[in-house]
């Protein structure tokens, strides 16, 4: 007790160099070694990035032949387009008039620009692939029947969400492409039962111009990734209770 | 005796109920109400008042530009220009069919689009292709100044010249 | 240090002042409970391994082909002309090849059809059987259905990729066929 009072240096040195950064560790990772059953829980469900795994499931769940990974891959997609999507936001303008040089200045004049652009790009071309597979692989196992139909549905709903986050995006560089598919886009949308109304909300205007490029920009960089965010998480959280990832009946 | 001592209860208890029911209705009423005024709000907030869009009435050249049986492409306007003996007809380029810029073929001596391949005759008709409509024929009258100015939003006749 | 007696602090741990832990509320049977143990594995390491190993194998795989391919570009954009062909990506080719019989019937009508055709799959289709097997020979009708829905899309995205030249006509792949992506 008394000694309390008195600074011993290297009792102090020992403590922060030994006892500090085991209570740290404790303090952020609050399991042991997961080699026994309540540690390989505890792993589970103590970590927030993990907690939407049970902490067991059906041996047939595991098998990669059953589901392929489909849903899994479409979700890292997800994930890697908008981190690659928010860098390429430091450096692209929104603009009729920079757009076009933006990605110019990203393919030329911004270190390692090029490659964050492609990876965003082709993750996108990669996502539309395995969403649609993931359909796929979920009609053919007939894993949409009772109790999942709902989640079909929102499966629907994220399939297109993932076709307009496409479309919006490679609206924005502003090359023909951009130009020509936005005006063909929006008149598509002036065939539907209220007309040319649909299209001026969509180009905010007649022309397509500046306010139509800012429209497609807002949907893109942030209705529809916050849309799709939480249908994604709705549609992991009834995985689970809808009973984890179908299988052979019991 | 009891059963009318019942009865005066029940009333009493189905008058304060429907009372309830009112503020009840009053609240939800409100409440939806005030939720679909905001939803409206939201979506009478896209439809921009103000437009900077540039005049759909726009001038050309003079009209002594044009060369007697000549079809001249409007780039800016996307527009062709046609010049006969008796005067000026003005053609829309922009494609019925989804608005991309049709072309003028000299061989085939008809316009082409590139797009989804509508292709239009001289006067404009759909020949072939998705266009549900024939290309459109535009008001033109010639300024003070001798030069013509064309109107986008007004579409006329087929037969319709302007006669100089 | 493993832990051989499991006591209260180990679930409820000391301090935390929370006396509770909600762990599943279940209406009725569970349908892993009613299983004998050995049906089940543990997420970790089971689950936890192939997961890694998906994440890793997309990502380099997606990190090469960023490395290799470069993302298209194409010319600023000109109002006045579009470029000959004008091809979307190919995953809206097959929609670019509908719109080009008809705006309304392609562009419209169609699209969404498809999707409400999608969606009402799991109420229209009552036949009980077949989940959890790739292929499952009691719904051969569903299968056949839907394998034509998926060779429609492919069909019309191949030609819409490979087939279409300038002014949107029909060209052989050997023909010069112009820009696209
Ligand atoms: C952004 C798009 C999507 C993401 C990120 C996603 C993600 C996932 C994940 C991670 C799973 C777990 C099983 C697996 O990996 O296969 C899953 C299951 C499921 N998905 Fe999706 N999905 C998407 C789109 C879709 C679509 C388009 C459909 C169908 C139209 C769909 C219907 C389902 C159904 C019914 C299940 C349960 C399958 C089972 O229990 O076997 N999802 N999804
Ligand atoms: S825009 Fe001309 S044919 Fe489609």
């Amino acid at each position: 007790m008394e000694n309390k009072n008195k600074f011993d240096l290297r009792e102090t040195l020992s403590y922060f160099a030994f006892e500090v950064p085991v209570k740290l560790y404790r303090s952020i990772i609050r399991h042991g070694y997961p080699d026994s059953e309540k540690n390989k829980s505890l792993l589970i469900f103590t970590n927030f990035f993990l907690h939407i795994l049970p902490v067991k499931v059906r041996k047939h769940t595991v098998k990669v032949r059953y589901s392929y990974c489909m849903g899994g891959i479409t979700l890292l997609l997800f994930i890697i387009l908008t981190i690659t999507g928010g860098l390429l936001m430091f450096y692209y303008v929104p603009s009729t008039e920079k757009a076009y040089q933006n990605m110019k200045d990203l393919e030329f004049a911004v270190s390692f620009g090029v490659f964050l652009r492609n990876m965003h790009r082709w993750g996108a071309h990669g996502m539309v692939a395995t969403v649609f597979l993931h359909m796929c692989r979920v009609f053919y196992t007939g894993a949409y029947k009772p109790p999942r139909e709902f989640n079909w549905v929102i499966g629907v709903i994220l399939l297109v969400s993932t076709l307009f986050l496409s479309f919006t995006g490679y609206l924005l560089p502003w090359d023909q492409l951009a130009f020509w598919a936005i005006t063909v886009g929006a008149t598509i949308a002036s065939y539907a039962p209220m007309g040319d109304l649909q299209r001026f909300v969509l180009l905010g205007g007649n022309t397509v111009d500046q306010g139509a490029l800012i429209r497609f920009y807002v949907a893109h960089v942030f209705l529809l990734p916050l849309v799709t965010t939480l249908l994604i998480g709705v549609h992991l959280w009834r995985v689970r209770k809808d009973g984890g990832m179908s299988g052979p009946p019991l | 005796m009891e059963n009318t001592e019942n009865k005066k209860n029940n009333s009493e208890e189905e008058l304060k109920l429907s009372r309830r029911n009112l503020f009840a209705i009053a609240g939800w009423g409100g409440l939806l109400t005030s939720m679909a005024a905001s939803v409206g709000a939201a979506l009478r907030f896209m439809f921009p008042n103000v437009l900077y869009e540039p005049s759909p009435i726009v001038k050309l050249g003079k009209t002594s530009d044009y060369a007697e049986g000549s079809i001249t492409f409007n780039e800016s306007e996307r527009m062709f220009i046609f010049r006969d003996s008796t005067g000026f007809k003005v053609i829309s380029a922009i494609c019925t069919h989804l608005r991309c810029t049709v072309n003028w073929s000299e061989i085939n001596n008809r316009f082409e689009c590139p797009c989804h391949g509508s292709v239009f005759s001289t006067d404009g008709k759909v020949i072939s292709g998705p266009a549900p409509k024939p290309l459109e024929w535009l008001h033109v009258k010639a300024s003070p100044d001798k030069r013509l100015v064309v109107n986008k939003n007004k579409v006329v006749d087929k037969n319709y010249s302007l006669i100089v | 240090m493993p832990a051989k007696k499991i006591d209260k602090q180990d679930i409820f741990p000391k301090g935390s002042g929370k006396t509770y832990g909600l762990l599943e509320l279940v209406d009725g049977e569970s349908r892993i409970a009613s299983k004998e143990p050995e049906d089940t594995v543990f997420c970790f390491p089971h689950l936890l391994t192939p997961i890694m190993m998906c994440t890793l194998v997309t990502t380099i795989v997606l990190v090469l082909v960023s490395l290799f391919f470069n993302a298209p570009l194409e010319e600023i954009a000109n109002p006045v002309r579009p470029p000959n062909p004008a091809k979307a990506p190919w995953y809206f080719l097959g929609l670019q090849e509908m719109v080009s019989y008809d705006a309304f019937v392609g562009g419209v009508l169609f699209p969404v059809l498809f999707v409400l055709g999608l969606m009402a799959i799991p109420y229209l289709d009552r036949n009980p059987l077949g989940v959890g097997v790739w292929f499952s020979k009691t719904r051969p009708i569903a299968i056949k259905l839907f394998t034509i829905f998926v060779i429609i899309n492919l069909v019309l995205i191949i030609i819409g990729t490979f087939l279409r030249g300038p002014n949107w006509a029909i060209y052989w792949p050997w023909e010069d066929q112009g820009g696209g992506h």
